[in-house]
């Protein structure tokens, strides 16, 4: 930064002005605004049916639309083992009722150009208003007499299994997933988070009885936006609505949370990241009925909810970490949060942290200025007026008076209250609201690059690793006298010892692997000289072929055959050595070799072991403390995270190889493979490279 | 819930949705222009006391030299920067002093800087876009400060993102030699090699009255705002030479071309891009109504065969990128676990095949136009929608009043003439097929 700024002291300047025309003196200052215009909250209406059903009605007839959100105010309880059930059950109300299959529902939504979704707090629906009767018959039926079918089940079973798979690279979703866990843990209802056997564990039945159990008119809201008056907008709700029969709702019992002792951080990796989603987090009892809510807004508005906010000023236009960065308290009725968090570049990641933290410090300790006060409280204003423009806030206002149990002029007197907030006011929201030490400092990233830096952070010095779904992976003490030449050494020797490794010239293997498609094979000649051959085929059918022979090369895929570039024959020598691990410590081949430390791999003790090659791909190894043998190797780089688990070592003349190789990462599922057979030192070896 | 956040992902690729929005609720306007060339259009509506301004300029990605792509979004940022009487980063405090929001968006063909304010911000709007056409300044830190914010917003949105690259991958296989070839973010090399010259020059090609359009919309007084626009735009001086446009008329594709794009992603993805023709033509219209048979809603036809009945894909979508110049079609789905992506490829197939050799149905033919009915009458729900809808008729096709009359367009396209544009444009010859796997798939 310093450097720059004696550049701009220096006066060179990008003038882009094509004119530098006498300036004309009212262009030098701002002008002064007219007189503020009133700003008026539209009306709403409020009327219950016998059923117990609350409907709102905003009335709106610039465009000659209309919208009905039923919202089910179902109590808020864990889910459990069976994490996912109720977007499930949700998703498969829509999906078929005693009249109508998916296909004629789908069909009658979309030949009147409307919208339908179901989810598992409600349904919304939006169409013409011509067209209102038509969308509110569809609705009424999904509602009253859904089936659930098994084969809509399996699909949407499917599709969330797809969805849970996409998350390993979604930075966000990691995030969410952790950050859920970690704020309320994972028995509360917010700390929930669905993993494929979540959803494996769920049945139709689940669904069925969530929908039946919670479904009341009772604890329900139907809220119409748009154009339709009351009188109908009345004899629609009795019509479609009024046979829903009411019952009693189970009320659960609220958890408590803890806020975390000390600074915790927390890393997830995701090898090959080229940004850090950076986060600082914990739970606050923060809701909308809270006495100083519009101050906590206002609080949160000044450190990250606005372009010129402390945290988007300090991290985006100051020092360009990030595109941008936000931050604040999120109410809620049972227990709220705050979050401040942006994606940054994966060097900077740790100053991100240290720059959040001292605007939420600054915050704390000293008094934002009357200036700024005044500046949020005026973005504050005019942003209340613009959201008006929209009909739905009207209706959001309507529904959380009746929700929170707020003051009926809580609204129109939202302005009032905010602009006689003081600066004195605001030091006691940020003190009250505001912990820098006590907090979840959580990092989405680069391992490799990351992760070391931001130990200082830590009130116990030690960072905990996650997995994407939220779930601390255990750590073990590293025993003494362990080192990476000896963890390499014993695997070795746990596979039949170096001098009996090296009299392998020409390594042969098949391998099945079961898949949807069918059985696939593989195989695989690798060598000392370095030669090899892999091919995967199916059937008799050869999906992809490559051959490296010296400095030839060819590949064959899809029917066609071309020659290797230079560039590809040298990659893919550097895995045809029969036995890599003999050269780990040959600098021309491998840049460090590192012991990293101790994980579980699949509940067992393992060492890790960080290698990175000199063409500058990162491997990561893990070798089983109480076996010598190697587990599981996660190659990343170029080539993306490919993890390949070693299970099932069986003896082949005297040589112990795994015969299930579990892959993951290469595919959308993972593939099992199984050796079906080993040649070492085939005869006839060299043929085998044509 | 992932599965709808892997979709929002998906569409976010292609955040700039069609431009069609006309409407029955007849929107009414005045336009004109001053005398250095800037056009205005006005458009009054009094039930919320708020306003957007909003100037849209003729430049785009399409306008820049080759060596310097990434320009005219990069202007985007900078252009905030300041003024010769706003400072650094006063911008955003003005704005938001005065309540307001604001935003701008680069794209192909065109950059769009808008503000939402309180209604008696009107003046202070004007100001800051007057300032911003005359006479912008920005010093070396902003230019420093906004290109790191511009790769880090390269890293969200493209290199961190599944399927973020998309859209760049896409274009640089359909056009060869067509500006439309390089990405709207450009190349993070040429803004490092861009010099003080490069900038001052873009200005003063591109930023001048001729080549903008000021757009007012919502709770203003048209006779007093002509003159509040008269006082801060009719002394810009308008430019010297004519705005450059590049006359590259892209060769026909010579063929299929077909590759594939490794990202860090789980579920392999199948696009087909069409070229189609540019946007405003009779036949882009049919081509948006076929795009919508395809992929609109869960009765359309890639939706329901291969999501639902076949569930070969988690999504199914068509998107057509109808520009100034001629676009593309873009029909693309994302495989379901296990899927093989020739398999999802061949349905796709069949399914265009399908819409060549049978006429649709005139159930099926109503249902499209009841589609894009609900599409045109449910659009300019906001100043800053009717804003923007109003700037581009005007820029893209002279019609301002198109806002209100397009949906004759629409009306005008037959079934005959939906098959007609399948058979002429969903042509193997004229596509490029990608196959988005995941990175550990490569070979």
């Amino acid at each position: 930064m310093r450097i720059k700024n004696i550049i701009v002291a220096l006066g060179i300047t990008l003038c882009m002005s094509a004119n530098l025309f006498a300036q004309e003196d009212f262009r030098k200052n701002a002008p002064k605004p007219g007189p503020a215009p009133s700003i008026e909250i539209g009306d709403s209406e409020v009327f219950k049916l016998d059923n117990g059903l609350t409907v709102v009605l905003v009335e709106n007839n610039k465009l000659p639309r209309v919208s009905f959100q039923l919202s089910v105010d179902v109590p808020d309880f864990s889910e459990g083992e069976k994490a996912g059930y109720v977007n499930i059950a949700g998703e498969l109300m829509g999906r078929g009722t005693e009249s109508m299959d998916k296909a004629e529902i789908d069909e009658s939504i979309d030949f009147i150009g409307a919208s339908f979704q179901t989810f598992g707090s409600g349904m919304f629906g939006s169409c013409l208003s011509k067209n209102s009767e038509e969308l509110l018959a569809i609705m009424s039926d999904v509602l009253m007499y859904p089936v659930f079918p098994e084969a809509e089940f399996e699909k949407i079973k499917k599709a969330t299994l797809s969805g849970i798979a996409q998350t390993k690279n979604s930075p966000d979703a990691i995030m969410a997933n952790v950050r859920r866990t970690l704020v309320y843990g994972s028995d509360h209802p917010f700390g929930s988070v669905e993993t494929e056997e979540s959803i494996n564990a769920i049945s139709v039945s689940d669904c069925k009885s969530y929908i039946d159990v919670f479904f009341k008119p009772n604890i329900s809201y139907l809220v119409i936006v748009g154009d339709m008056n009351l009188a109908d907008a009345k004899l629609a709700a009795e019509k479609y609505f009024g046979k829903w029969e009411m019952g009693e709702v189970p009320t659960l019992k609220p958890m408590r949370v803890e806020r975390p002792e000390g600074v915790n951080v927390v890393f997830v990796d995701q090898p090959g990241a080229v940004q850090s989603t950076v986060a600082v987090s914990y739970p606050m009892d923060y809701s909308l009925n809270s006495s100083d809510y519009i101050t906590g807004s206002l609080m949160s508005t000044v450190l990250g909810g606005y372009f010129g906010s402390r945290l988007n000023q300090n991290l985006r236009e100051d020092k360009a970490y990030t595109y941008g960065a936000r931050g604040g308290l999120r109410p809620n009725k049972l227990i709220g949060n705050f979050v401040a968090s942006a994606s940054v570049r994966n060097e900077v990641s740790d100053s991100s942290i240290t720059e959040m933290l001292y605007e939420m410090n600054q915050m704390i300790n000293e008094p934002l200025s009357e200036e700024e006060l005044s500046t949020v409280k005026n973005f504050r204003t005019g942003n209340f007026a613009i959201g008006l423009e929209n009909p739905r806030t009207i209706a959001d206002f309507a529904l959380n008076i009746i929700r929170y149990d707020l003051d009926a002029d809580f609204y129109s007197n939202y302005l009032k209250v905010m602009n006689a907030i003081t600066v004195e006011d605001m030091s006691v929201a940020a003190k009250k609201y505001l912990n820098t030490d006590a907090c979840y400092v959580i990092v989405v990233g680069n391992k490799s690059d990351v992760a070391e830096s931001l130990t200082k952070f830590d009130s116990n010095g030690a960072v905990d690793y996650y997995d994407a779904y939220g779930k601390l992976i255990e750590d073990t003490k590293m025993p003494l006298n362990v080192d990476a030449n000896t963890v390499i050494s014993d695997y070795l020797n746990a596979i039949g010892g170096k001098e009996k490794l090296e009299q392998v010239d020409v390594l042969e293997m098949s391998m099945a692997a079961n898949t949807e498609m069918g059985e696939l094979e593989f195989y695989m000649v690798k060598s000392k000289s370095l030669n090899t051959v892999q091919k995967i085929s199916m059937g008799g059918m050869t999906f992809m072929k490559m051959v490296v022979n010296g400095f030839d090369g060819y590949s064959e895929g899809r029917g066609m055959t071309k020659d290797l570039s230079p560039m590809e024959i040298s990659d893919a020598k550097v895995d045809a050595a029969p036995f890599s691990e003999l050269n780990y410590f040959n600098t021309e081949q491998y840049n460090s070799v590192k012991l990293a430390g101790v994980e579980k791999v699949n509940e067992e003790d393992a060492y890790r072991m960080d290698l990175v090659r000199t063409d500058g791909a990162s491997i990561t190894e893990y070798y089983s403390i109480a076996s010598s043998l190697k587990l599981r190797k996660v190659q990343t780089g170029e080539q993306g995270a490919v993890t390949l688990d070693y299970e099932v070592y069986k003896d082949f003349e005297g040589i112990m190889l795994p015969t299930i190789i579990k892959v993951s990462g290469m595919m959308p599922t993972p593939i099992e493979q199984n050796i079906k057979s080993v040649v070492i030192n085939p005869k006839n070896a060299s043929d085998l490279f044509k | 819930m992932q599965i709808k956040r892997l979709l929002s992902l998906v569409l976010a690729v292609f955040l700039y949705a069609g431009s069609i929005s006309a409407q029955a609720n007849k929107i009414n306007f005045v336009e004109y222009d001053l005398d250095n060339g800037l056009h205005v259009i006005l458009h009054e509506d009094h039930s919320t006391p708020i306003v957007t301004v909003s100037v849209m300029y003729h430049v785009g990605s399409k306008n820049e030299n080759p060596d310097r792509t990434g320009f005219a979004h990069f202007f985007e940022h900078l252009l905030f920067e300041g003024s010769e009487n706003i400072d650094r980063g006063e911008f955003f405090k003005i704005i938001e002093n005065a309540g307001g929001s604001n935003n701008a968006n680069t794209f192909y063909d065109r950059t769009y800087y808008y503000e939402t304010l309180p209604s008696n911000h009107l003046e202070t709007g004007l100001w800051l876009e007057s300032e911003r056409m005359l006479q912008a300044r920005v010093d070396i830190e902003g230019v420093e400060t906004q290109r790191e914010v511009v790769k880090e917003e390269r890293r969200l949105r493209v290199d961190n993102q599944p399927y973020g690259s998309l859209l760049e991958e896409t274009m640089k296989r359909v056009y060869k030699e067509h500006p439309y070839r390089w990405p709207v973010i450009g190349s993070m090399a040429h803004l490092d090699a861009a010099v003080e010259e490069d900038y001052k020059q873009f200005y003063a090609d591109f930023y001048v009255p001729e080549n903008a359009v000021l757009s007012i919309a919502g709770d203003l007084d048209i006779k007093s705002a002509k003159v509040l626009i008269d006082k801060y735009f009719s002394t810009i001086p308008a430019g010297v030479k004519t705005v450059y446009r590049p006359s590259i008329v892209e060769p026909p594709m010579q063929g299929e071309t077909r590759d594939t794009v490794y990202d860090n992603i789980q579920l392999p993805a199948v696009i087909q891009a069409y070229r189609i023709p540019s946007q405003g033509t009779a036949d882009a219209y049919a081509v948006e109504m076929l795009s919508t048979l395809l992929a609109v809603g869960n009765s359309s036809r890639l939706s329901k065969r291969a999501v639902d009945q076949e569930q070969m894909a988690v999504f199914a979508g068509a998107f057509p990128l109808a520009m100034e110049d001629d676009g593309v079609l873009i029909n693309y789905g994302i495989a379901n676990m296990g899927v093989d992506p020739t398999d999802l490829e061949r349905l796709y197939d069949e399914e265009v095949a399908k819409v060549k050799e049978e006429l649709i149905s005139e159930k099926e033919f109503q249902k499209l136009q009841n589609q894009i009915e609900n599409q045109i009458l449910s659009a300019n729900a906001s100043t800053a929608g009717i804003a923007e809808s109003l700037a581009n008729y005007h820029m893209y096709f002279g019609d301002t009043d198109l806002i209100n009359s397009e949906i004759e367009k629409y009306r005008s396209v037959t079934r005959e003439d939906i098959q007609r544009v399948a058979r002429k444009y969903l042509d193997f010859e004229n596509r490029v097929v990608l196959y988005y796997l995941p990175k550990g798939q490569r070979p």
